[in-house]
């Protein structure tokens, strides 16, 4: 499968947010520590940790149905998040799973992590609404 | 030591506190009121912070930081001070979009907490908290 141009958000690119590599048809995306995304001095922000896994999680599902379907607008329901351990400074990435896409709605599993996806930072459930595929 | 004194939390002093560094200070977020039970902390619009730049509504991942920002601070309000915490987890349902522009405010109570955990929850509104963008609860480990 040809690699996607993938839209992410104006906020997810604000704070550094960015593609990092393909996966097997899945995006891995990355954000470089800075002091502008920080929580406590040298850690990143939960909210810059939550917004990573939520675009990636859209960013994932985005992939996927596009692969097979074209386009579908995608709008998040909600966001599950588990914070398991602080990031430090250094890159941080994610990836995400497409556990069930239905015709109305998805559900999508999300990972961060820093040194090893063997050890997350956080993880996240995200439910997504998508728009009708046809016209009514 | 540190003294009490220095870690008492006065909400009337937390812009210092969040305008300081990082992700507060870039997302502009400030103190907004408070009563005995709850805080509120406002975040400005920002072109720099929408989803889509053509629906003007801000993105879901700044509301984020601002639900576990005003969590967190909620904490501080009911054990009264800057005591150490982190988030275990956090839920955000997302009622409907943020109106194009609109300033977000987000609005907090600490309804349980014992020596180990807190419990809060909390909703974010653009116009009145009865009609909230989103509704939140996060769990904190206390250290």
């Amino acid at each position: 499968m040809a690699n996607l141009e993938l839209h992410l958000p104006t906020y997810a690119q604000t704070i550094g947010i960015g593609i990092d590599r393909w996966e097997t048809g899945s995006p891995v995306l990355g954000i470089d520590y800075k002091p502008e995304i920080c929580g406590n001095p040298g850690m990143l922000h939960g909210g810059a940790v939550s917004t990573l896994l939520e675009v990636t999680a859209i960013a994932s599902l985005d992939a996927e149905l596009r692969s097979e379907h074209g386009p579908v607008s995608l709008t998040p329901l909600n966001s599950t998040i588990q914070f398991l351990r602080a990031a430090g400074e250094g890159r941080t990435f994610a990836s995400a799973t497409v556990v069930k896409a239905g015709r109305r709605l998805a559900n999508v599993a999300a990972t961060v992590w820093q040194d090893t996806p063997d050890k997350p930072v956080a993880t996240a459930v995200v439910n997504v609404a998508l728009a009708p595929r046809t016209a009514e | 030591m540190t003294s009490d004194a220095e870690w008492k939390f006065v909400p009337s002093e937390l812009d210092e506190f969040l305008a300081d560094k990082g992700n507060n200070a870039l997302l502009g977020i400030r103190y907004h009121a408070h009563s005995p039970e709850w805080i509120e902390l406002a975040m400005p619009w920002s072109e720099a912070f929408v989803d889509d730049p053509a629906a003007g509504s801000m993105a879901t991942g700044a509301i984020m930081t601002l639900l576990d920002n005003t969590a967190g601070t909620s904490i501080y309000l009911q054990r009264g001070g800057f005591l150490p915490q982190v988030t275990l987890d956090l839920r955000a349902d997302y009622l409907r979009p943020a109106k194009p522009r609109s300033t977000i405010i987000c609005r907090s109570e600490c309804f349980k907490w014992n020596a180990s955990t807190a419990l809060t929850r909390g909703i974010a509104y653009d116009e009145t908290p009865e009609d909230p963008v989103c509704h939140v609860t996060a769990t904190f480990m206390l250290l």
